[in-house]
């Protein structure tokens, strides 16, 4: 084949989806040159896969990359001529973005300038964009009406003609922020160099063009880090929003450690307290709460109790739709949202786009890997066979409880401790579905058990034991699954999963995956029961650990 | 034996002289003596010639100093090698085609006159109707050299080109002048390409895309076009860019779906051809054995006499059907003459044509070429005076050793485009300005490869060469189940394996998929086929996850075994069925299925019924 160049990393698909060859010599700059306007979908051992989508190319469109470049970018690094269609829809869909401008007039308010009569025509007579529109100012100007500016956003990308958003920000409460170079637990404390690109990529200088968008890290890679980083560069009272009390915690606890707030200056507004300071940390299920199903949101006044310059959406891609909604009301205010993928399961990433803003930094976990900003982990999963008497209890349960019977698999106990045994002087997280496997596991191993009920002084209490290596292990149920922040714990063992839940892997092994001191490899384990639902549920799961280029071993039957 | 030439054995001369006319024993008298006699009475020519060769009734044995060996002195080396042949051969009769083969021309028998009439030569003289008498043909042997068996002359090396001589007239001049054009000559090896095209016929067969006609089991334009896609390095002639009339046609890629069926290996099911289990088998057996399987079934096949390939010769669907020779004895001289090549010499076809014709050992096509013909009835081919066998038997035979035994691998081939490349049919001019006589007319030179003599059973093993390492790997197989085309040119006999057992998610990457492994596990596919086709196109071991979820493909895929058919009872009540599933008469012959359900496999059904009679219970049936 003429066209053919082998030393080239790229395949280009129809379909839209890149294959990037890691082991060809050029893959380190072909992966740097797409990354601007390609999704990196999944990351398997020596192919990577990533996705060319209209959000992807207007994310690089709006960070001012042309659709010439990134046809050129493909067809430079392709190993075979690159499909004609995919070229072209680049090119069209590059093209539509900035067609459409969300700006202020001197007098005017906000205004939607068009690019050319046709395009106006359509939005004026579209029944998403027309009714967010006031009166038209000319030819190519539309009056935008007040408080939908984020909502006209989500029906324009709806539409195909993302606007470029130059509106600004209004300006938020001052905050004197100033990150410390010494930490107030004592260690040194230095921005990574990543973080500060992140950070940096975001908030440009302050301008209009940058102040709301998405920052993409893996977990452990520090994106508490870059949000404290954004915070130092805004100077700007700053509503904090994550998914968990621990992880509420955690934020506080970084605060406080890493930068010169002090203590009263950042505001917990939880279900035990409802205060709002400067820096407020707040979580979705409190903003989301509403007494009845048609009830109102009660606790949206957040949102506005204070002049917020800035808003972290923590987790970003688990943004629960009425939080979407009161963000689209809040398109003044800067907004950074922090996530390990962009990806959602509900396939909002539309919205997150429109609303919270482009994606603005991305880092691949193998360079932070290799860099030593993560651990490398190594993924192996048992397979253990049942007695016969409990295969045939397995064989002869209803389908809904026989997961439940392989997850509990007694072996997996004796499985356990052995495990513990290898893995002595360790650091051990244990973590299950099901309480009463866990509280067996727990008398087991000696290790504290946590729990939904598990009081929240007792949990926090139970982490700095962990922390501080008074206790060699925990085990966990579901609550160890987010924003725990146990930088020591270096093996993981999962006895039980929520089905094939992809979600609850990666966060689950984003609990070993922060950097150890001495460089050793995190170990995550799975114990599955063989020749049951389990083996399914597993390699669902399996499959989304080797896409992001974990090595994943099965140990045989046992 | 043709119809139209019934040969009998005359026991002896002077038998035969009584049954010629004065005027042929005449011109014999005229032949043996120089003196000019005068006899005009039959019963004293005939006396005259006996006595000219010393032959007295019942004088059976040869003497010294025997007048015929005079008279053999006189004839030429031709017409002594046509004396030699005769009285050596195994018949009394002179053998044209064989004669000309060994010899490359005939002996003189003389000159025919204006009327047709032949005035004999003194070869002509021993001979009636081209029978030797049996007391000549005792007497000529006895002092006749024995003639020597033809021997292959093996080429230690090929020439690079090949000259076509062609005539060409001016019109002007009415001179014809010699035009010499040199041809580059084509030199196939085989056996490597055979092995790869197998695997992907049987794959092609079994993902159920190849379609051949339910009636003459012959692949059509389509179906010859998907199996060409597959193989390795093409078909042996890319005649794209040839004008309609110099068109070829496809060889390998007509061959292969033909020898699917006469290998055993496929059936037609509707217009689909299905394997069969040795086909299903096949897929993963050792391809050399497969290949010469194929090969001793096609010897006898008759699902395709390969004459019909020589498309110009008609009328062999018609009333010409009839004198058609079984293929298989035709083939069986083909197979013997392919094992007397020395494997690994290149041998010319017509050195081993004239090998076969000359030795005895060749075959008829027809016993009745008065109903072949070419271009339109009436011009048949039973005219004696054409030398039919180059016309018939040569391509017959050089269709089944290029279109059969080398696209099995069994001979490697050197050959040029089969334009202008046998000029042998210019007598019939009907068709004299026709560029080939048949497809496989540049046909030159053949090889008996190792893959070859292996099949021949010259030998007892094959080992194949070892396959091309590809510098770059053509696939990567990925730890989340996908496999990657990344390489230059994946063969679409890879990629269709890929298709059954994978699903292809975009242009360049499939993904293992359970349900289709499953199915093709059903199907009676094994796995290891998959596995390492993996590890050949990706040059490394599978990842480990892949490994394990085919092996727990296929445990799940094995862990049922379909038993045959049960017919299912229903009782009136559970005590009964239960009854019935523990009594010691019935129990052998059924299963209890559920509470009041009973299953009677259908082959023990009678079993069933008679023993629960005896229970006291009847079925309705």
């Amino acid at each position: 084949m003429s066209d053919y160049v082998p030393d080239n990393p790229l395949i280009v698909q129809s379909d839209q989806t890149v294959l990037l060859e890691v082991h060809s010599p050029r893959s380190e700059a072909a992966r740097e040159a797409i990354v601007p306007f390609a999704e990196l979908l999944k990351s398997p051992e020596h192919i990577h896969t990533y996705r060319i989508t209209p959000l992807s190319i207007w994310n690089a469109r709006a960070s001012g990359l042309s659709t010439a470049a990134m046809v050129a970018t493909l067809r430079e690094y392709a190993k075979y001529p690159i499909p004609e269609g995919v070229a072209q829809e680049i090119d069209a869909l590059g093209r539509r973005y900035g067609l459409a401008v969300i700006d202020r007039a001197a007098d005017q308010g906000l205004v939607l300038w068009v690019a050319d009569p046709a395009l106006a025509e359509l939005l004026a007579r579209d029944r998403q964009v027309a009714p967010l529109l006031s009166e038209r100012l000319g030819d190519l100007q539309f009056r935008i009406k007040l408080g939908v500016r984020g909502l006209l956003k989500q029906a324009l990308v709806a539409i195909g003609y993302p606007a470029d958003d130059l509106a600004g920000y209004s300006e938020g409460q001052e905050l004197p922020l100033r990150l410390r170079e010494i930490c107030a637990s004592g260690g040194p404390f230095r921005v990574r160099e990543y973080q500060w690109e992140a950070a940096e990529a975001f908030y440009q200088d302050g301008q209009a063009r940058g102040g709301s968008g998405v920052i993409v890290l893996p977990c452990g890679a520090g994106k508490t880090i870059v949000g404290m980083a954004v915070m130092a560069l805004a100077q700007e009272n700053t509503l904090i929003l994550t998914t968990s009390q621990t992880s509420m915690e955690q934020w506080r606890r970084e605060l406080l450690d890493k930068t010169d707030l002090p203590a009263d200056a950042i505001a917990e507004y939880s279900g035990q307290r409802k205060d709002t300071g400067a820096v407020t940390v707040a979580t979705y299920q409190m903003l989301t709460y509403r007494a009845s199903k048609d009830g109102e949101f009660v606790h949206f006044g957040l949102f506005h109790a204070r002049a917020w310059g800035l808003i972290i959406y923590d987790e970003v891609h688990l943004l629960p739709a009425p939080v979407f909604r009161i963000t689209a009301e809040l398109q003044s205010r800067r907004r950074l949202g922090l996530t390990a993928t962009l990806i959602r399961e509900d396939g909002l990433e539309k919205d997150v786009f429109a609303l919270i803003g482009p994606k603005r930094y991305d880092a691949p976990w193998r360079e932070l890997e290799g860099q030593g900003w993560i651990a490398a982990a190594d993924c192996v999963e048992f397979r253990l066979r049942q007695t016969p008497e409990r295969d045939m209890e397995y064989a002869l349960a209803p389908r809904r409880n026989q997961f439940r019977i392989a997850a509990e698999n007694p072996r997996k106990r004796l499985v356990v401790k052995e495990l513990l045994q290898r893995e002595a002087g360790h650091r051990i997280l244990v973590i299950g579905e099901y309480l009463d496997q866990l509280a067996a596991l727990a008398t087991d191993t000696g290790f504290p058990l946590l729990t939904g009920k598990t009081p929240q002084l007792e949990r926090e209490k139970l982490y700095q034991a962990f922390r501080a290596r008074s206790v060699p292990g925990l085990v966990l149920s579901r609550v160890g699954n987010f924003a725990v922040d146990l930088p020591d714990a270096d093996v993981l063992i999962q006895v039980s999963g929520k089905y094939g839940s992809r979600q609850e892997e990666a966060q689950r092994l984003g609990r070993v995956l922060r950097p150890k001191a001495d460089g050793r490899r995190a170990r995550f384990y799975t114990l599955v029961s063989l020749r049951t639902c389990e083996e399914d549920f597993a390699r669902h799961r399996q499959l989304f650990l080797t896409e992001q280029g974990y090595s994943y071993r099965i140990e045989g039957e046992r | 034996m043709r119809y139209d030439i019934q040969l009998l054995p005359i026991p002896a001369f002077a038998d035969a002289l009584q049954q010629q006319s004065v005027d042929d024993l005449k011109k014999i008298a005229a032949q043996i003596s120089d003196e000019k006699n005068r006899l005009v009475r039959k019963a004293d020519l005939v006396n005259f010639i006996r006595q000219q060769l010393s032959i007295d009734p019942g004088r059976l044995r040869q003497v010294e100093n025997d007048p015929l060996q005079g008279f053999w002195r006189k004839l030429d080396s031709l017409q002594q090698a046509a004396i030699a042949e005769v009285a050596h051969g195994p018949n009394p009769w002179f053998d044209p085609d064989r004669f000309e083969a060994k010899h490359g021309q005939s002996p003189n028998w003389g000159q025919r006159d204006h009327c047709y009439n032949l005035t004999p030569s003194l070869l002509g003289v021993f001979f009636f109707n081209g029978v030797m008498p049996d007391d000549l043909r005792r007497r000529f042997k006895s002092f006749a050299p024995k003639p020597e068996p033809v021997r292959l002359s093996p080429l230690s090396e090929l020439p690079a080109e090949w000259v076509l001589t062609d005539e060409k007239l001016d019109p002007k001049t009415r001179a014809t002048t010699v035009v010499q054009k040199p041809v580059p000559i084509t030199i196939r090896l085989t056996d490597r390409a055979a092995i790869h095209d197998l695997k992907a016929i049987l794959r092609l067969i079994d993902a159920g895309k190849l379609a051949v006609s339910d009636k003459t089991s012959q692949p059509g334009i389509a179906a010859v076009r998907t199996v060409d896609a597959l193989l390795l390095g093409g078909d042996f002639y890319d005649d794209s860019d040839y004008p309609e009339e110099q068109k070829i046609g496809p060889i390998r890629a007509f061959a292969w779906p033909m020898l699917a069926q006469g290998g055993k290996l496929a059936v037609l099911s509707g217009k689909i051809l299905q394997l069969t289990k040795a086909g299903q088998k096949a897929l993963t057996d050792p391809v050399e054995k497969t290949l010469a399987q194929m090969w001793r079934h096609w010897l006898k096949t008759t699902v395709f006499d390969e004459f019909l390939r020589i498309d110009l010769i008609k009328g062999q669907t018609g009333k010409g059907k009839r004198g058609l020779t079984a293929p298989s004895g035709r083939r069986a001289a083909l197979h013997q003459a392919l094992r007397g090549c020395p494997p690994g010499q290149w041998i010319g076809v017509n050195d081993l044509f004239r090998q076969m014709w000359a030795n005895g050992a060749g075959f008829e096509i027809t016993r009745d070429p008065y109903n072949l013909y070419v271009s339109q009835p009436g011009y048949d081919l039973g005219s004696e005076d054409y030398r039919h066998w180059r016309l018939l038997q040569a391509r017959y035979a050089l269709c089944v050793l290029f279109e059969y035994a080398a696209t099995l691998g069994l001979i490697d081939v050197a050959y040029i485009p089969p334009q202008g490349a046998r000029r042998d049919y210019g007598e019939l001019w009907r068709i004299a300005r026709w560029p080939f006589v048949s497809r496989y007319d540049g046909l030159l030179y053949l090889r008996v490869n190792p893959l070859g003599a292996y099949c021949l059973e010259l030998t007892g093993h094959y080992q194949p060469s070892a396959p091309e390492i590809a510098s770059t790997p053509l696939v990567r197989v990925l730890p989340n189940l996908e496999i990657a085309a990344i390489g230059p040119h994946l063969e679409p006999a890879d990629a269709m394996l890929l298709d059954s057992y994978a699903e292809k998610i975009s242009d360049a990457v499939w993904k293992l998929d359970q349900d289709r492994l499953i199915e093709a596990l059903e199907n009676g596919h094994e796995l290891t086929a998959l596995a390492e086709l993996l590890v050949s196109l990706s040059g490394q071991p599978l990842p480990e996850t892949v490994e394990r979820f085919l092996t727990d493909m296929n445990h799940r895929a094995r862990s049922l075994q379909a038993q045959g058919t049960a017919k299912l009872i229903e009782c009136a009540d559970a005590m009964l069925a239960t009854l019935i599933a523990n009594d010691s008469r019935t129990k052998p012959f059924c299963l209890l299925a559920g509470e009041r359900h009973l299953a009677v496999p259908v082959e023990g059904e009678t079993r069933f019924r008679s023993a629960l009679r005896k229970l006291g219970y009847g079925l309705p049936r």
